[in-house]
């Protein structure tokens, strides 16, 4: 059996905040294990401090984790380059960041940009207008500064460098949530393109549940820190079995949903409160929490089809 | 100056407030940026108005203009915004005094922005916020405006004991609630509500727009709702109002924009994001830019990134005009022969 | 180099100071020149007011006051232009390396950092100057020695903010070298700080050098603005009433120096970014509670 391309097991990032007593552990990631595949799309879905975006530098090594392996091809990256990811790991991959503003260097030029990757890994140094082209832009923007371009094209850029050392994967954090609602969908649909056309796998971090159906593949949801439940895209939104997949796809705003509608399901109350370090994260919002959640952590529940959840109650056949 | 090219065929509404013509342009290095170009909208008592458009189209400024909060390179040139006092013409909010104004502001108009940080003094207890707000507009009792304090506390759900609390210790939820319950604090007919739950999660974002229409239909204030998230939009709209580079191109029924939208623009618009359970149709969004202000093309300042665009398009502004149940400024639809 | 043509354009304080400044530069080079005389000739009667044979008098050696000035401003710009850049490049290459190395190294020069800057600056240069042997070099080395540390603190602040920007993870993941991230992605952004800190480095070197100078604690025969106003002091010329041996160097350094200090101001306000995104974006993002000028059409 050939190992997938991307393969994260048991990743885990603990930040230690403060020093001497007063010092306490955050768990940005926790435990957190997935694949994907050659030419799939694995969306991280989660809101703030689920620690998708953690999980998005861990990828990209930008960031060491605790404990847990990344292992690409196989082949565990971690322990062989403990300092820093060798040429073929960022030759395979990439990332786009959120914030097109602050990815791009202001006294660059685009040109500047997809130049760098380009030498360093050997490719042609004219491949600059090649990759402007496969983005949608016109090649005469390599003379540009950033802040002559708009959101969308700058966006379109940072797709463009990433794609420079052909890289298999590219972890993609919140690639359009601060572009215009207009050009979102250009910026979706060009990667959906580059999967098509060239097999390119993406890690897709995101808080929006639509935009990860929209391109389809896996979904992965992720709750302070934890993986709670994976599943194909359509399954996960039309039969959620975690509460808290519930809670996030009746937040998410639906035109075609009946107006004026009823506050969310679950209890907001304890929103803030912080989650029992041994139990299930999410006991504190939890509509069907039993005292098993705030002492036991949840074991993936095989639900078939590759879909799973971390809970107690789906464990249980108990459902809302 | 040109004549207002944009002036919208139905009078604007006799109800809470309404915005004749108003021009807003920005006077920037490179020449003058016309923001908001001859708008005219009406709010009734009561309903809540969303007011959507990507960034840039002019949103921001129009609502900002209404209590005159612009800053330095935005002026206000020209229009009229009225205040309805229940008979008669009401009150235009440009010609008043800084003083007068100070007193429409909080008590007739509050502003609810998208960082909550912004309207909170970080070094204050909510409690004293509050308090101030009160005691600055009203003659109450320092102990009257406390008891008053908690009970706006408790009206957007949040309890007495976040009362002594510093605004960096709560949520950004939290203080988006906050932030409300200080701008309904003397009970304002109308609340404008700029991008409120843009910087939130989804949950917590679900949870104040709940509040927002749970207070909206128990206090009766109306609410003029910006976003550029036009699925939120529908959700808790009565009517929206979509923006383009400056003018309002359609006004309808929040129903009719997203089951029926006229303008290419608003079409444009709703086929730009995906939506959890609609069919799997590729979105299109929308090819090009928006214009540059300082220099707009001449005709309809969408027709560059318009598909239906055609020769008229692009030489003649088109006028706002109403058809059917709604208004929209868009040749498709607007008188066949051109108007003089 | 379009950026420096356009701030040059849209800001008067630059264009005034830039022109007063090349102005002076361009005299003091082309000192021999315009010199009607060398610094050692001597006409033999001292004090003599402005004429036409002296446009600018003598001073109480009888020497030729003008040609005093252009020739003593090679030395002192000079000097000042040394220091600038040696503790500009001191400055940048100490707060870098304490910004991306971090542990002992950091910790060691920002040790060094903190006790020169508790140092009261001006007593130490007086005392350093005093012990070492006189002469323009002194000077500069006492000047660089004292005037580094404020900027490698300045340098290594930007620096460790702008690592933590997302173009300096991209430029990680595309694989970028570290020397180079730092130097070719990072220095440029903080062109501003360091320009304006040269300025004012070049400003103090200047005033304070003159200053040592004019105490006696620079070489006395080599002709300065600062000895001149040493020898102007040490010959009275206050009270022959001769103005004229005060006013001409002093004239020159403060022209200089405030000449240096307007386009400072204009390089803080043209170069930093968020200044120039701040102009772009003004037209998009209207926001905060200064009431605008509302204008009534009937």
């Amino acid at each position: 059996m050939t190992s997938p391309l991307l393969q994260v097991e048991g990743l885990t990032r603990h930040f230690t905040i403060g020093r001497g007593r007063r010092a306490r552990v955050l768990r940005a990631v926790h435990d957190v294990s997935f694949e994907v595949g050659a030419g799939e799309i694995v969306a991280l879905v989660g809101e703030s401090g689920s620690g998708k975006s953690t999980t998005a530098r861990l990828v990209a090594r930008l960031d060491r984790p605790t404990g847990g392996t990344i292992r690409l091809d196989g082949a565990d990256g971690l322990t062989g380059e403990p300092r820093r990811a060798s040429p073929a790991y960022r030759r395979a991959v990439q990332m786009v960041f959120q914030d097109p503003f602050g990815s791009l260097n202001p006294v660059h030029t685009v040109g500047h940009h997809l130049r760098r990757p380009l030498i360093l890994h050997g490719h042609d140094p004219g491949d600059v207008a090649d990759l402007l082209t496969t983005v949608g832009l016109d090649p005469s923007l390599a003379r540009r500064h950033p802040h002559e371009l708009s959101g969308g094209q700058r966006q379109r850029v940072a797709i463009a460098r990433a794609l420079a050392v052909r890289p298999r994967l590219i972890v993609a954090d919140e690639p359009v949530s601060m572009l215009d609602v207009s050009v979102r969908a250009g910026v979706l649909n060009l990667m959906e393109r580059l999967r098509a056309t060239r097999g390119t796998a993406y890690l897709y971090i995101t808080h929006d549940l639509a935009s990860a159906r929209y391109l389809g593949g896996r979904i992965l949801v992720m709750y302070a820190g934890h993986a709670v439940e994976g599943a194909d895209a359509a399954t996960l939104v039309e039969r959620p079995a975690h509460p808290y997949t519930r809670l996030l796809l009746s937040a998410v705003p639906d035109p075609r949903r009946e107006r004026r509608g009823a506050a969310p399901p679950a209890a907001p109350a304890g929103a803030a409160a912080a989650p029992a370090p041994a139990g299930c994260p999410f006991t504190a919002r939890c509509p069907l929490a039993a005292a098993r959640c705030a002492a036991e952590r949840p074991a993936r529940t095989d639900l078939g089809g590759g879909h799973w959840a971390r809970c107690h109650a789906t464990e249980e056949g108990r459902t809302g | 100056m040109a004549e207002p090219l944009t002036a919208g065929t139905t009078a604007p509404p006799t109800g809470l407030l309404s915005i004749e013509n108003l021009t807003v342009d920005f006077h920037t290095p490179r020449g003058t940026a016309r923001a908001v170009d001859g708008v005219s909208l009406g709010l009734f008592p009561g309903e809540i108005l969303g007011l959507a458009g990507e960034s840039g189209c002019g949103k921001s400024t129009l609502a900002m203009a209404v209590p005159r909060l612009l800053r330095d390179p935005a002026v206000i040139t020209g229009g009229r915004v009225r205040l309805g006092d229940g008979d008669g013409d009401g009150v235009d909010l440009l010609g008043l005094s800084d003083e007068e104004l100070r007193r429409v502001r909080w008590r007739d108009i509050a502003v609810v922005f998208q960082n909550a940080m912004n309207a909170l003094n970080p070094v204050l207890r909510v409690e004293a916020q509050l308090v101030d707000v009160i005691r600055t507009h009203e003659r109450t009792g320092r102990r009257e405006a406390r008891e008053r304090a908690a009970r706006l506390c408790g009206l957007v759900g949040i309890g007495a004991d976040r009362l002594r609390a510093y605004p960096h210790e709560l949520s950004g939820g939290m203080r988006q609630r906050i932030a409300i319950a200080i701008a309904l604090a003397l009970r304002p007919r109308l609340l404008i509500m700029d991008e409120p739950t843009t910087a939130l999660d989804v949950v917590v974002q679900r949870e104040i727009i709940a509040e927002v229409r749970r207070l909206q239909e128990r206090l009766g204030f109306a609410v003029l709702f910006i976003t550029h998230d036009i699925s939120l939009l529908v959700e808790i709209s009565d009517r929206i109002a979509i923006m383009y580079a400056g003018e309002v191109v359609e006004l309808a029924d929040a129903r009719t924009i997203l089951d029926d939208p006229a303008h290419p623009y608003t079409r444009g618009l709703l086929a730009s994001f995906p939506t959890l359970h609609g069919d799997d149709t590729r979105l299109t969004g929308i090819p090009g830019a928006p214009p540059d202000l300082v220099d707009p093309p001449p005709g309809c300042r969408f027709a560059p990134r318009c598909p239906s665009a055609h020769d008229r398009c692009r030489a003649e502004r088109p006028v706002r005009v109403t058809v059917g149940d709604r208004d929209v400024a868009c040749h498709l639809y607007g008188p066949a022969e051109v108007t003089p | 180099m379009r950026k420096v043509t356009a701030f040059l354009r849209g800001d008067r304080r630059a264009v005034a100071g830039a022109a007063v400044f090349t102005l002076i530069a361009c005299a003091v080079l082309l000192a021999p020149v315009l010199a009607p005389h060398t610094t050692t000739w001597s006409d033999g009667g001292p004090f003599s007011p402005p004429s036409a044979d002296h446009p600018l008098g003598t001073n109480g050696q009888g020497q030729d006051v003008l040609s005093h000035v252009l020739y003593g401003g090679r030395t002192s710009l000079g000097m000042a232009l040394v220091v600038g850049t040696g503790t500009t490049v001191i400055s940048v290459v100490a707060g870098l390396v304490t910004a991306f190395l971090g542990g002992v190294a950091d910790e060691a020069i920002s040790l060094v950092v903190n006790v020169v800057l508790t140092i009261p600056s001006l007593p130490l240069i007086i005392v350093l100057a005093a012990f070492l042997p006189p002469g323009t070099g002194t000077i500069v080395l006492v000047l660089v020695a004292t005037g580094w540390a404020f900027g490698a603190r300045v340098v290594r602040s930007q620096a460790l903010t702008l690592r933590r920007r997302d173009f300096v993870a991209a430029a990680t993941v595309a694989g970028e070298h570290r020397r180079r991230t730092i130097f070719v992605e990072i220095m440029p952004n903080m062109a501003s700080v360091i320009a304006a800190y040269f300025c004012g480095q070049v400003v103090f070197a200047l005033t304070a050098g003159s200053a040592l100078e004019f105490l006696g604690l620079g070489d006395a025969d080599q002709p300065s603005w600062g000895t001149m106003l040493f020898w102007a002091q040490n010959d009275s010329a206050l009270l022959q009433g001769a103005w004229w041996t005060f006013v001409a160097p002093g004239l020159g350094i403060a022209l200089t120096a405030s000449a240096l200090a307007l386009v400072n101001f204009a390089i803080d306000a043209a170069t930093n970014p968020r200044l120039r995104v701040a102009r772009g974006a003004a037209a998009r993002r209207p926001r905060g509670f200064r009431r605008a000028t509302a204008v009534r059409r009937g």
